[in-house]
């Protein structure tokens, strides 16, 4: 197994894990996994294209989504890259909002917004793959 | 309370940057022209800010987007769509932070994320303002 492969691997054990959580009604968590499925899947594709893939958070997902320009899977990739990159901080942590109120993970994102996410990342991930 | 009209007019007034931000990224026209080419339905205003950390040169990447909604991943959602293409053609991925409209009633000109706005906020796309 190749390390971009390897990196596909942990992208669809993600997903699986995402749609565990899901199941049990953990929508938030079911998002970041999603998160990190895509976070995988630019590894996967770096990897396989000999990009240098970056340790930072952030990093990556700017080097992937500058990777894919002239994929035919570039806009999902972007615009995933956008809502993902919004979401991952919220999703994980609470937030103490300027009305005094706090937000919490689960109040990001809706279970139907999740599952939506969710099936984007499977029908990208599934595009990414043959290629690595 | 801040009358988001208020905030808006403060905005848009990109000269007023000039004394702290000399030089602000392409990027921002790019994106700014693409939220008007294609405007958003649910988002009724979005303001860039540099978002400076420390040793680190602001990137000018994190969008606060103002619109009415229920979950915030709705606005994110809207303007993924619409920010995608240029972030592809850019290689530059913006980061979105929606606020309530109605959170605006419980804000003050001295509430953190206000005062930022009005210091060092700049205006790319309010509903009903020209480009």
């Amino acid at each position: 197994m190749t390390e971009a492969q390897a990196y596909i691997h942990v992208a669809e054990r993600s997903l699986v894990a995402a749609d565990g959580a899901l199941d049990r009604s953990v929508h938030e968590k079911a998002s970041f996994l999603g998160y990190h499925a895509l976070e995988s899947t630019g590894g996967a594709f770096c990897h396989s294209r000999g990009v240098p893939f970056p340790r930072g958070h952030r990093k990556k997902i700017t080097t992937f989504t500058a990777a894919v320009r002239r994929e035919r899977f570039g806009r999902t990739v972007a615009e995933l890259a956008i809502a993902f990159s919004s979401l991952r901080n919220p999703l994980l942590y609470p937030a103490a909002l300027q009305d005094g109120s706090i937000q919490q993970p689960q109040d990001i994102i809706t279970a139907g917004q999740t599952k939506r996410l969710l099936g984007r990342t499977k029908a990208l991930v599934a595009r990414v793959k043959p290629g690595v | 309370m801040v009358e988001i009209s208020d905030l808006l007019a403060v905005v848009r007034v990109r000269e007023r940057l000039l004394p702290r931000w000399p030089q602000l990224p392409n990027h921002l026209g790019s994106f700014k022209d693409g939220l008007y080419i294609d405007p958003p339905k649910k988002t009724s205003a979005v303001i860039a800010l540099p978002a400076v950390a420390p040793r680190v040169m602001p990137d000018w990447l994190t969008f606060v987007a103002v619109g009415r909604f229920r979950a915030a991943f709705s606005l994110i959602e809207e303007l993924a769509r619409i920010l995608a293409p240029t972030a592809l053609n850019l290689g530059t991925v913006p980061r979105l932070v929606p606020i309530n409209e109605t959170a605006f009633k419980g804000m003050t000109w001295h509430t953190p994320i206000i005062r930022d706005l009005q210091n060092n906020g700049l205006l790319l796309y309010g509903r009903g303002i020209q480009a």
